[in-house]
């Protein structure tokens, strides 16, 4: 890499790149904060735009365009509920409640510290430790992916607020859900009713908008909007320095969401919003006051946060190391690279080392631009909230149908996500929470593709229950979901007893 | 006879759910049906625990009484009739009465009349024009225009 640093600094310092790499940044940032447009999106909307480019100039700014994409993505799942990207999912469950007292900018700077250092942790993974994760991720088959997704099914105990049976249930249902459509590979469609707009199934996006925002406009209206109960945001000084300073206390967390996201990221198929999930998951876990989640703990903002931008870097490992892209919009990376006449694989880095470093550092400086403009744009972001609730509340209806209308250009998803976000406001009402059933949804295709190639593989073998059992990273992950599954179990048990000690010594 | 509780006829619902997902899934072939048959039997057995539980302890709590029903009910149908008026006259006219009308209604009838039409009127004009413009021009989002100008 040392012999190239000289074409690296000079693309670096060219301030053509800077320029593109900061508008691809903000361009992301934009796309990704509205409903319905995705980081995909924005890459395949300015992939035209880089036909002209040179090859340097054009990966600088799908980059940076990935990168602020993302991040763009927490600041409507903080402000609105709606996960501008699916990837920000786990974002709204604390975000959101910070909006709700009054602190916006403290979620939008927790989402920005540690969106930059999620990213800037992943941008170094994929410089330094690309061949060799690589390699690792290849030894992942269908019963690795079939265990990965059990092992966020176990979430379900974290995300189900109240009735741990209501969360299954809704995790099931979320399961079931994701079944719609033409079977991933026995090719037979099912539950569409007759109907050919359900033959690609449920669009994950449309059903959170549904899940997520349609019960909070609902809410809004439910009570009485003009008395002024919503939330107000009055900006405060020294907010970035109060979040560095929580958040610099904490690089346990910091570093074990960002392996999360690496980790999710390498494994091609797994994407962002499993990362988010798996790490705020661990978050919960992993704390001492577990009751706080839910209702506004900065920490659950900055493990979805960090984990979802780490996740970026790791989805760029698979390319650039191995042709295969790690997530939907390293695809669109791939076919940028494509159209610049550079096939990635494993001859990239002798082939075309100076674009490759240059590439790698320039990522990681797009981390810092976006760091930079998160933080600066967290004080006037926040301020949306202040619009009186009557006009709030229709804006963000309108934006709910205009982003689920988006994705597929197709008028029957903005009635499915109309008629699952009014069912979804009435379950919540039940006690049944939006979280399993949005886990099941995006967990089911990773389960069910994984368990019938298993299937298949095993009859192929002749055991279908060693395929399942035998393989050592398979070992690990089941090794997980049983600590995942009786870790709480045991932890209440503990503090149960803890409190009964305490309680006769007090006596 | 006593009535069920509102958890009971939530889990009969789940039930024939499950049910209604089981039977259909019952001329697919096996790669293609062992997913959906795995998914509705957990969700038949859970919701079978539910409904033994909520007859065994039953909860008489009224979530709904604490809600304005009407404001509530204006919303969803005002959300469904919005869906039906972009069908029918296109997006950007449905999004301007969509807008125009809650916005006016939300503000409550204790504002002067007139201040509450302009406000409506001008909210729903920057907004939905706004973004119309937004997607259209520059994401280049075909927006329907409705079954009535041909769409």
């Amino acid at each position: 890499m040392l012999e190239t640093l000289p074409v690296i600094l000079d693309a670096l310092a060219n301030p053509v790149h800077i320029l593109f790499m900061v508008l691809g940044v903000m361009g992301g940032i934009v796309v990704g904060a509205l409903p319905g447009l995705t980081a995909t999106m924005a890459l395949a909307l300015l992939l035209p735009f880089t036909f002209s480019m040179n090859a340097e100039s054009a990966l600088i700014t799908l980059g940076g365009l990935y990168i602020g994409g993302i991040y763009g993505g927490c600041i409507s799942a903080i402000l609105i509920n709606t996960p501008g990207t699916p990837s920000s999912i786990a974002t709204t469950f604390d975000g959101y409640p910070l909006t709700r007292q009054g602190k916006p900018d403290q979620a939008l700077v927790t989402a920005a510290i540690s969106s930059g250092i999620g990213g800037l942790l992943g941008g170094f993974a994929l410089l330094y430790l690309t061949p060799l994760l690589a390699e690792w991720a290849l030894r992942f088959g269908p019963p690795e992916y079939f265990w990965i997704s059990m092992l966020g099914l176990t979430m379900i105990a974290s995300l189900s607020a109240g009735s741990m049976l209501k969360g299954l249930i809704g995790g099931a249902f979320g399961l079931l859900l994701s079944t719609i459509g033409i079977a991933p590979i026995g090719g037979e469609t099912r539950y569409t009713f007759g109907s050919s707009a359900m033959l690609a199934g449920l669009e994950l996006i449309v059903v959170l908008i549904a899940f997520f925002c349609i019960p909070e406009v609902i809410s809004m209206v439910e009570k009485q909007v003009e008395a002024g109960g919503a939330a107000h945001f009055k900006p405060q000084k020294g907010v970035i320095r109060f979040i560095f300073n929580r958040l610099i206390r904490k690089p346990v967390l910091l570093a074990r969401s960002a392996i999360i996201g690496i980790i999710t990221g390498i494994i091609p198929g797994a994407g962002g919003n499993v990362a988010s999930l798996l790490s705020y998951d661990s978050a919960v876990r992993f704390s001492r006051n577990r009751s706080s989640f839910g209702k506004g703990n900065i920490d659950g903002v900055a493990a979805s946060e960090c984990a979802n931008n780490a996740e970026v870097g790791g989805s760029l490992v698979p390319l650039l190391s191995l042709g295969i892209p790690g997530a939907p919009p390293a695809a669109v990376i791939l076919g940028a690279l494509m159209m610049q006449g550079i096939q990635p694989g494993p001859d990239l880095f002798t082939g075309h080392s100076d674009l490759v470093y240059t590439f790698l550092w320039a990522f990681i400086v797009a981390n810092v631009v976006m760091l930079i403009l998160g933080l600066v744009g967290s004080r006037f972001v926040g301020r949306i909230i202040n619009l009186p609730p009557y006009i709030l509340a229709p804006a963000i209806a309108f934006l709910t149908v205009i982003g689920s209308y988006a994705i597929r250009n197709s008028l029957f998803d903005v009635a499915v996500m109309i008629g699952l976000g009014i069912l979804a406001y009435f379950t919540k009402k039940f006690g049944f929470s939006p979280g399993p059933v949005v886990l099941g949804l995006i967990l089911g295709p990773i389960a069910e593709k994984g368990l019938a190639q298993s299937i298949l593989l095993g009859q192929a073998q002749g055991n279908i229950w060693m395929m399942f059992f035998s393989r050592p990273v398979s070992l690990v992950l089941i090794a997980l979901c049983l600590l995942s599954l009786f870790t709480p179990l045991v932890s209440a048990r503990f503090q149960r007893k803890i409190r009964q000690d305490s309680d006769s010594v007090d006596k | 006879m006593t009535r069920l509780t509102r958890d009971s006829r939530i889990a009969i619902c789940l039930i024939v759910i499950a049910l209604v997902a089981l039977w259909e899934s019952r001329d697919l072939n096996l790669m293609s049906a062992v997913f959906p048959r795995t998914a509705g039997g957990i969700l038949l057995i859970l919701s079978l625990v539910y409904l033994v539980k909520s007859l065994v302890k039953p909860e008489f709590g009224r979530v709904l009484d604490a809600i304005d029903r009407r404001r509530v009910m204006q919303m969803c149908v005002g959300l469904i009739l919005y869906v039906f008026l972009i069908w029918f006259i296109g997006f950007l006219a449905a999004s301007l009465i969509f807008l125009a009308y809650f916005v006016w209604y939300l503000q409550g009838a204790e504002q002067p009349s007139r201040r509450r039409m302009l406000r409506a009127g001008a909210a729903s004009l920057v907004i939905s024009g706004g973004f119309y413009l937004l997607f259209k021009m520059v994401f280049v989002v075909p927006l329907p225009v409705g079954y009535l100008f041909g769409g």
